[in-house]
């Protein structure tokens, strides 16, 4: 019986999303096609007369403004919104930056794919020698989170992405759906997915096949313990939503000649 | 008077904080010191081409001591181009070079100069500029005397809204911010990214014009991940049963003096909002408001009642966080800051109907320890964006 319900969803698309870089904890800004996207998720959800109580994202400016301009569109702009950094997107360690074509090519799509699917597979660490280190761990949002900043991560597998999301899962955003809140989560393709997981009960080996399209909202109807009473849906035109699914899976996948 | 007498008048206020004027930059103004900071020539405190810091003068025992200390400052000294041409008159006389200037409220050799030219600055106090002499020694206080700044606070009213432009009472109505409101959060999201100053927290009422300006601001600074806390509290003055009603058309029916004494006077309520109002179920029944007390929600509210809501959550909420050391940035409407800003001067009601806060500027406070202001607020922007704002605002209410 469906007591709760948690909308989710991934932000649009950012510069990155389109060159097909392991973007990650780079504060990517979204592009015009990202900001288009979250309107329409936001279109979407004022048609079907959602009433938000409270939203959660990351501290990734992506996630931010993809909830800004939902927001907008409900005319839900005083809704509270909290960020947090363990909503993040999993750190893809020494990957970010690095073209997935290229991974492809050099690594084979079922390295990369395992890379980006698999549930216990740690990328290698990002280190000070990257050129996107400093940028992540010399901003002033990571200093004033809730673990010191160098006990933040270097790289994630999708398992350590949920060890760092289920506290916050369970102290703040939990006690709050129960306390009969409407909540969205306006999070990014791992940390939903991951998220997913523990929620739906999905399947270490199962997980590898779960692909979230971009800029489309995420239902889940929970019971009285939080669990999923059926698998999450995708709100929106099925046929748009199904191509979504397409181009995100596309993106791993060596180009073919003549394309 | 010799220049060396007090700069203030001896039977002025007692209280700290007496009066508040507007300076509009009617002549330009020399590029002096403006800041105790840029006068000592503190690095990066330098006035920036293009930066105005447009200035509420107090006349308070602090800035006394802080005008006795001017000489001490850099004597400003005109351009090597003819530059007395452009100053106002009491500025290019002989004297006046190479002296510390003052800006000293009523009589003067300017208020003539504007007198002749009809040149005032409406709804402002007349002003003008007087050397003081460099050679003025004062007996020096020492520096303990000064209480140093301690905590930095950032108010910003937001732009233009729909409402605005079409000249209606908004208050409590959830107006969207106009194409030139939005400009106008951009301009000031630009002024706080050059003055590259960080915030801790932020706070906003539940009006979308207000939140959708510090979203401007938070994404022009890259600070969008910045704790918002958004409350009724901050809210616009509510307008009662004005609420949606032209502005002129208002004014036609009800003549000036009754639309400036509900809009401007401190404790005089419009009439209340009511279930028959058409906007009645858009404000008073909308969801946002679903978590008041009973009694809590106005059904219309003078000025004293619009700051007797909001002190509340500045005492119990902001207060604590800026003496904690967090840096704050509020975004908000006029009559809410003005409640603010009357508290941190302690300015009489009287005076706090005379401030009208530009929109879309940011404005800052340097304030001790006490939370008490130890300067004149600070307006971030260029001079032209700051004058132009200042007279839109005035022009408000008058019938066209």
């Amino acid at each position: 019986m469906a007591k709760y319900k948690l909308v989710l969803l991934r932000h649009g698309e950012g510069a990155w999303n389109k060159e097909n870089r392991f973007c990650s904890w780079v504060d990517q800004k979204l592009n015009s096609d990202g900001e288009q996207e979250a309107r329409n998720c936001g279109k979407q959800l004022k048609a079907l007369r959602f009433e938000f109580d409270l939203v959660f994202t990351s501290v990734l400016n992506r996630s931010i403004h993809t909830a800004w301009l939902i927001l907008e569109e409900l005319g839900q702009e005083w809704v509270p919104l909290e960020s947090s950094w363990r909503l993040n997107e999993r750190h893809y360690g020494a990957l970010i930056g690095l073209n997935r074509e290229k991974m492809a090519l050099n690594h084979g799509e079922e390295q990369v794919r395992i890379w980006r699917r698999s549930y216990n597979v740690t990328p290698p660490p990002i280190d000070e020698s990257h050129p996107y280190y400093h940028e992540i761990y010399n901003d002033r949002r990571y200093k004033v989170c809730d673990v010191p900043v160098d006990q933040l991560p270097r790289a994630e597998s999708l398992k350590e992405v949920l060890d760092r999301l289920l506290p916050y899962w369970t102290e703040r955003i939990a006690p709050e759906l129960r306390s009969g809140k409407t909540i969205l989560i306006s999070a990014h393709g791992n940390s939903s997915r991951a998220l997913l997981k523990h929620l739906e009960g999905i399947s270490d080996d199962d997980i590898i096949n779960i692909t979230l399209p971009t800029g489309i909202p995420i239902l889940l109807e929970l019971d009285e313990n939080l669990h999923a009473v059926g698998p999450h849906q995708f709100l929106g035109d099925q046929e748009a939503i199904q191509a979504a699914i397409r181009k995100v899976d596309d993106q791993g996948k060596v180009k073919k000649a003549g394309k | 008077m010799a220049p060396w007498d007090p700069l203030i008048p001896s039977d002025g206020p007692s209280h700290l904080y007496a009066q508040t004027q507007i300076i509009l930059p009617h002549c330009p103004r020399p590029r002096g010191p403006q800041t105790l900071a840029q006068a000592k020539g503190v690095p990066g405190q330098e006035a920036q081409p293009g930066t105005y810091f447009g200035q509420i003068r107090h006349w308070s025992r602090l800035s006394r001591v802080i005008l006795r200390l001017a000489p001490f400052c850099q004597p400003w000294a005109p351009p090597s181009r003819k530059a007395t041409d452009h100053l106002p008159l009491s500025l290019s006389l002989p004297q006046a070079q190479n002296a510390s200037w003052q800006l000293v409220k009523g009589g003067g050799v300017e208020s003539e100069h504007h007198k002749a030219r009809n040149t005032w600055p409406t709804d402002c106090a007349p002003l003008h500029f007087r050397a003081v002499s460099t050679a003025y020694v004062p007996s020096a206080l020492p520096a303990t005397a000064i209480a140093m700044p301690t905590h930095r606070l950032v108010i910003v009213r937001h732009g233009e809204s729909t409402w605005n432009q079409e000249n209606r009472f908004c208050g409590w109505f959830d107006a969207e911010l106009s194409e030139k409101g939005k400009e106008e959060a951009k301009r000031g999201a630009q002024a706080i990214k050059e003055a590259g100053l960080e915030f801790d927290i932020c706070y906003t009422s539940v009006l979308k014009r207000a939140i959708r300006t510090l979203w401007f601001i938070l994404d022009g600074i890259d600070q969008m991940w910045v704790p918002v806390v958004r409350t009724w509290r901050l809210n616009e003055r509510h307008y009662g049963g004005l609420t949606g009603l032209n502005k002129a058309e208002t004014a036609a029916k009800h003549g000036e003096a009754q639309v400036k004494i509900w809009r401007r006077s401190f404790d005089i309520p419009p009439p209340p909002m009511d279930e028959t109002h058409p906007y009645y179920s858009v404000i008073s029944k909308e969801r946002r408001y679903a978590g008041l007390k009973p009694g809590e929600l106005p059904t219309c509210e003078s000025l004293k009642d619009t700051i007797a809501r909001a002190l509340p959550f500045w005492n119990e909420q902001i207060a604590p966080q800026i003496k904690s050391g967090k840096r704050v940035l509020i975004a908000a409407h006029g009559n809410s800051l003005r409640g603010i800003v009357k508290h941190l001067e302690g300015m009489s009601d009287e005076a706090i109907m005379e401030l009208n806060l530009p929109t879309g500027i940011p404005i800052v406070y340097e304030l001790d320890d006490q939370l008490k202001p130890t300067k004149p607020m600070q307006f971030l922007g260029d001079e032209e964006t700051v004058r132009k704002a200042m007279e839109a605002v005035a022009a408000q209410g008058k019938a066209k």
